[in-house]
């Protein structure tokens, strides 16, 4: 892949140990970057090299001094009315930037690093005591980045460059001396930093991401041993290293909250264990918070097997963390699928280990990340309910489900985006799409995507089955066909397949063809085919021909045209 | 005056020359890729190295082994 780094900095200094640093990475990248001085020639210019190289990500990493000018080293010598103008001027030069590379860049993932000074103001304490002091301006310049954002929203990442300076400390990162000598504004201490920062970038848009976070309890959600120490004993609390452990867990909770499964991997009696979970006055992540629980005394590859197994979703979607470094290795060694992170030192640094760990961070959320931790918990009553009825079919009757089937509704670009490139379990042929691919299958008239959307009366499971077909004059081929792991064995695959095979019916087409592309994970998915009435005319190659067989299932179907 | 052996060791990683080549006389002027860029370069891996930092007014004129050793010394007293 490419990446293309767009900056009004002198890049000279940084750009060989730039490589260096992405060859130690050992990903296959190649990076471009503009001459001095000539960022805004690079875009304006349709013809230039910037667009020529086509680059997967560009990154815009432009100083405030460059987009502003004088003003921010003279405030005073313009009037109120005048700065705001500057500033308005500012935000119409850039994102008229923005929207010439992303209209000339249609598959380019556009990454844009918010603005901070190098400099504390010149003003000194009267700056945040007068209206459009820098701070304001710059303040000002930030929140419209969201504005521009909301323009391409499946394209443009904003990048939080101004946190990085503020957590290192400006006097750290900069070198005023090289800025002079070199128009370079960085340490030379700092391009490591700086390299990690965009490199975060580079592994949220290529790194498939994890799914499920799973913690240890002792010295990892509390201080102390429950087993030895007891409930009274263990530290939590709301002073001193208690609170560090509280702050922790508040710290999990929004990895929860942006849809991230949490899950328990403890050694410990079960009992000892639930009773602080659920009865610690101090305790954030109560029982409803997590997806699974395994508190008991196997070793812990067999427990995160477990979980990976409960929760549908591949040993490699975990992250496993633990103070124990004796467990950390041993599951380092068995499962090297997991990433796992050995918490070290005193617990207020836990949040910053975690901080660390790219492949949690998300930028997009959808409607149903947020919902998925909800949808989890609907699911144990589906599965309580399940252990309760004879049969299948009485308890696939009684989940009441209704699916709601649209094809070709650009509103579902991004979600079935995501399903190809996150689903790897019930995924016929595991091909990988972008939003900007669906949206190409969208208007070329030679592709139908289905979705299904899936209710039933625990709740709303969102978008759960998706299909692209392809359309020949004389048959349809079915170039995807997935479902999200967490329906498997609902039927729901059965009540879209049918839905296809009706329309294609309807358009007078006597064959429907299909192929299953195995790979390491996708085994649930193998005998779709075979299931539903095709027949394979070649390894993998499956069809079936008119009149098409209907099968049975239990899902009421509502089609909007 | 004698050149600091980490000094030589530096230079000659940096042009990619034999330790052994680099002497008091060593110069910007002598050697083709010593530019200013390579200059800017070369003084950030000095003073990472001898945790120093040169004052702004002489890095552009340090442009020899001898000088930069000279500016090395007095830094270091």
């Amino acid at each position: 892949m490419t990446i293309a780094i767009l900056t009004s900095y002198n890049s000279d200094l940084l750009k060989k140990d730039f490589e260096k640093f992405l060859y130690s990475k050992n990903i296959d990248i190649t990076c471009w970057w503009n001459s001095f001085n000539l960022q805004e020639k690079a875009i304006f210019d349709l013809t230039s090299p910037f667009y020529l190289v086509k680059p997967d990500i560009a990154l815009m990493h432009f100083e405030i001094e460059w987009l502003l000018g004088d003003i921010i080293h003279d405030i005073l010598k313009y009037n109120l009315h005048d700065r705001k103008s500057k500033l308005e001027e500012a935000k119409i030069k850039f994102s008229s930037l923005v929207s010439l590379i992303s209209n000339n860049l249609p598959n380019t993932k556009i990454v844009i690093e918010n603005f901070i000074f190098r400099n504390k103001t010149y003003l000194g304490h009267l700056d945040i005591n007068i209206e459009m002091g820098l701070y304001e301006i710059i303040n000002s310049f930030n929140t419209f980045l969201l504005t521009i954002k909301s323009q391409f929203p499946d394209k443009i990442i904003l990048h939080d460059y101004s946190s990085l300076i503020e957590n290192i400390g400006r006097n750290h990162c900069y070198d005023n001396r090289i800025f002079h000598l070199a128009k370079n504004p960085f340490a030379r201490s700092f391009y490591q930093k700086l390299f990690e920062h965009y490199y975060s970038v580079i592994s949220i848009v290529t790194l498939p991401r994890k799914k499920c976070l799973v913690v240890d309890l002792d010295n990892t959600l509390w201080g102390g041993i429950i087993g030895q120490d007891g409930i009274d004993n263990i530290e939590l609390g709301n002073s001193g290293i208690g609170e560090a452990y509280v702050q922790f867990q508040k710290y999990l909770l929004n990895y929860y909250r942006k849809g991230i499964f949490l899950s328990v991997c403890s050694k410990n009696n079960y009992n000892d264990a639930i009773e602080v979970i659920e009865k610690h006055p101090d305790m954030i992540l109560r029982k409803e918070y997590f997806s699974a629980l395994k508190i008991n005394w196997s070793d812990k590859v067999t427990n995160l097997k477990a979980i990976a197994k409960d929760l549908n979703i591949g040993i490699d979607s975990l992250v496993f963390i633990d103070d124990n470094p004796a467990e950390c290795e041993l599951v380092k060694q068995q499962l090297p699928e997991v990433e796992v992170i050995n918490l070290t030192g005193d617990p207020d640094n836990y949040i910053n280990q975690m901080n660390s760990v790219d492949s949690l961070n998300t930028i997009f959320l959808t409607e149903e990340d947020l919902n998925r931790n909800r949808m989890y918990v609907a699911d144990e009553k589906r599965k309580e309910l399940e252990h309760s009825y004879t049969n299948l079919d009485e308890y696939l009757t009684s989940l009441e489900m209704q699916a709601f089937i649209k094809v070709n509704n650009p509103t579902h670009a991004q979600r079935v985006s995501q399903l190809t490139q996150k689903t790897n379990q019930f995924n016929l042929t595991t091909k990988r799409y972008t939003i900007e691919d669906i949206k190409n299958f969208l208007t070329d008239n030679k592709h139908r995507i289905y979705t299904l959307h899936l209710v039933d009366k625990f709740g709303d499971n969102g978008i759960v089955v998706m299909a692209i077909v392809e359309l020949k004059n004389d048959k349809w081929i079915i170039d995807t066909f997935l479902m999200s792991c967490r329906v498997i064995g609902r039927q729901a695959e059965t009540a879209l397949l049918n839905s296809i095979l009706e329309d294609a019916t309807k358009s007078n087409i006597n064959i429907v063809r299909g192929e299953f592309i195995k790979t390491k994970k996708n085994e649930p998915a193998e005998d779709f085919y075979s299931k539903h009435g095709f027949t394979s005319f070649s390894t993998n190659e499956w069809s079936i021909k008119f009149p098409f067989t209907i099968n049975k299932h239990f899902v009421k179907i509502n089609r909007e045209l | 005056m004698q050149i600091d052996p980490k000094l030589i060791m530096i230079i000659a990683k940096h042009f990619n020359l034999k330790q052994k080549d680099i002497n008091l006389s060593t110069s910007k002027d002598l050697i083709e890729e010593w530019d200013s860029l390579e200059h800017i370069k070369l003084i950030l891996e000095i003073e990472e190295e001898f945790k120093i930092k040169f004052p702004l007014d002489i890095v552009p004129y340090i442009t020899s082994v001898k000088a930069i050793q000279n500016e090395i010394e007095k830094l270091k007293a």
